[in-house]
């Protein structure tokens, strides 16, 4: 049985540290490498809270692509991009349903990687 | 043994680049016809790419006699394969000055077998930072002007139109740009898929939509092709040069546009389209008075789309260069990180229109 706490535990106790102990003291030169740890134990934290990302992706790729998703997902992923290249997603439903499922799955991506980026962009009117 | 004659053999290496500096000494001596002395020597904050240094010059006789402050610019560690040889960013540094564009006056090329090429160029005052020039209004006190002088500078660029004879390292230019971009950009996600198996179907998306909806070319001129916030230099509130042209090329002319009103150069201000600064309309505006084209926003929408799909497609190299060992670097790893939010900006831009 693993030790507790584990992974994300103390990746979230080491980045609290670095942030409210470390980065403070640290001179200018040398905080934006140390900003940059923040950041990436911030994605990695993300990344181990959610186990489940891919079941969905893997759902949406089966009915997009009319078979059972691969295992891993690449595969599915480069079948899916093999075919919006040959055009078979440009119009009508086939369309509508790959955006939703690239919407979703860039959601989910963002949700990981810079949920910040998560508000609806705003485009000029 | 004899200490070699020079002004510098006597300071201490203080680990600031003692023999680069002596190197760059020798060489700049031979290009100014009199001894130089680099009373300072000072890493600037520059790209991944290149270094670029700034230096106090003393040269005691000959016709640069006098004080000179400079910025020596030479190829860090790494280069990448896209990027230009010093050479020819000299080159075209001077072609473009010739123009009339703001840029740091280019000086002096130099060369040897003893060390990467590097070129002396006149230093300009001004901040580059994109998140200070964004945020703090006393540093640009009227942003409609900015982006108009931004839009203006564009436009001068653009006046440079193939061939030139002494650009002619940059080979042919494309009939269609919008079209050699989208082949361009799926040949780099084939062959970054064909290391590691992966698939971008967002990016592939963006892609198709390119390709269906690619414009009418216009002329290929000489671009910048990273013309925006972050890449110049405002002085007093007004852009004093641009930097940084390792990316220059043949294209579309649209494309240096839409790089600059994309959304992901837009810093602390994303409601401000042309690079955070000011409006789409000013930058637009400045553009058409300085001879350039007469371009409407809506027009500009599709060469953003390709913007975003150019920075996912280099962040994704760039993530590479640490996933393969050749280059170990949390910043290039965390770039990976920035693709989802292209992917979002691009689905948001292609979805409204057919």
């Amino acid at each position: 049985m693993k030790v507790e706490p584990g992974a994300r535990e103390l990746l979230e106790a080491a980045r609290a540290a670095l942030v409210n102990e470390v980065i403070p003291l640290l001179p200018a030169d040398k905080r934006y490498a140390a900003l940059m740890a923040a950041n990436a134990m911030a994605i990695s934290i993300r990344e181990l809270s959610l186990p489940a990302t891919e079941a969905g992706e893997r759902g949406r790729l089966a009915a997009l692509l009319g078979q059972p998703a691969s295992d891993p997902i690449a595969e599915a992923n480069r079948t899916l991009a093999a075919r919006i290249r040959e055009g078979a997603f440009d119009q009508g439903s086939a369309r509508a349903a790959l955006l939703g499922h690239l919407e979703a799955t860039t959601r989910e991506r963002l949700a990981v990687s810079n949920p910040r980026a998560l508000r609806p962009p705003q485009e000029k009117p | 043994m004899n200490a070699p004659l020079h002004p510098s053999a006597n300071r201490p290496d203080d680990g600031s680049g003692h023999e680069p500096r002596l190197r760059a000494e020798g060489l700049l001596a031979l290009a100014c016809g009199g001894p130089v002395e680099l009373a300072s020597w000072e890493r600037l904050s520059g790209g991944a790419i290149q270094e670029n240094i700034a230096v106090e010059a003393r040269v005691a006789t000959g016709p640069h006699a006098g004080k000179h402050a400079w910025v020596l610019r030479m190829d860090a560690q790494s280069a990448v394969a896209v990027s230009l040889s010093r050479e020819s960013e000299f080159a075209i540094l001077r072609a473009v000055h010739a123009a009339g564009v703001l840029v740091p006056e280019p000086l002096f090329l130099c060369a040897d077998e003893g060390g990467p090429s590097f070129f002396a160029m006149r230093r300009v005052p001004g901040v580059t930072a994109g998140h200070r020039l964004t945020k703090d209004d006393t540093l640009v006190p009227d942003r409609p002007r900015l982006a108009r002088e931004l839009g203006a500078n564009l436009a001068r660029l653009h006046r440079i139109a193939p061939p030139v004879a002494s650009l002619a390292f940059l080979g042919d230019a494309p009939a269609d740009g919008a079209k050699a971009c989208v082949a361009d950009y799926r040949r780099g996600l084939d062959e970054l898929g064909a290391v590691r198996g992966e698939a971008w179907p967002a990016l592939e998306w963006g892609l198709a939509w390119c390709a269906r909806h690619a414009p009418a070319p216009l002329h290929s001129r000489l671009l910048h092709r990273d013309y925006r916030t972050g890449n110049y230099l405002v002085h007093e509130g007004r852009l004093t040069a641009v930097l940084d042209w390792e990316f220059a090329g043949w294209g579309d002319p649209r494309e240096d546009i839409g790089w600059m009103l994309a959304r992901c150069w837009r810093f602390a201000r994303p409601d401000r389209e042309a690079g955070g600064i000011g409006s789409a309309e000013d930058f637009l505006a400045g553009y058409a008075a300085e001879g350039g084209a007469g371009v409407s926003w809506e027009e500009t929408i599709y060469w953003q789309v390709l913007a975003h799909l150019r920075w996912a497609l280099i962040a994704l190299q760039q993530a590479e260069r640490h996933r393969s060992g050749s280059q170990a670097s949390l910043e290039l790893a965390l770039t990976a990180h920035i693709v989802p939010e292209l992917e979002g900006e691009i689905l948001a831009l292609t979805k409204a229109r057919p």
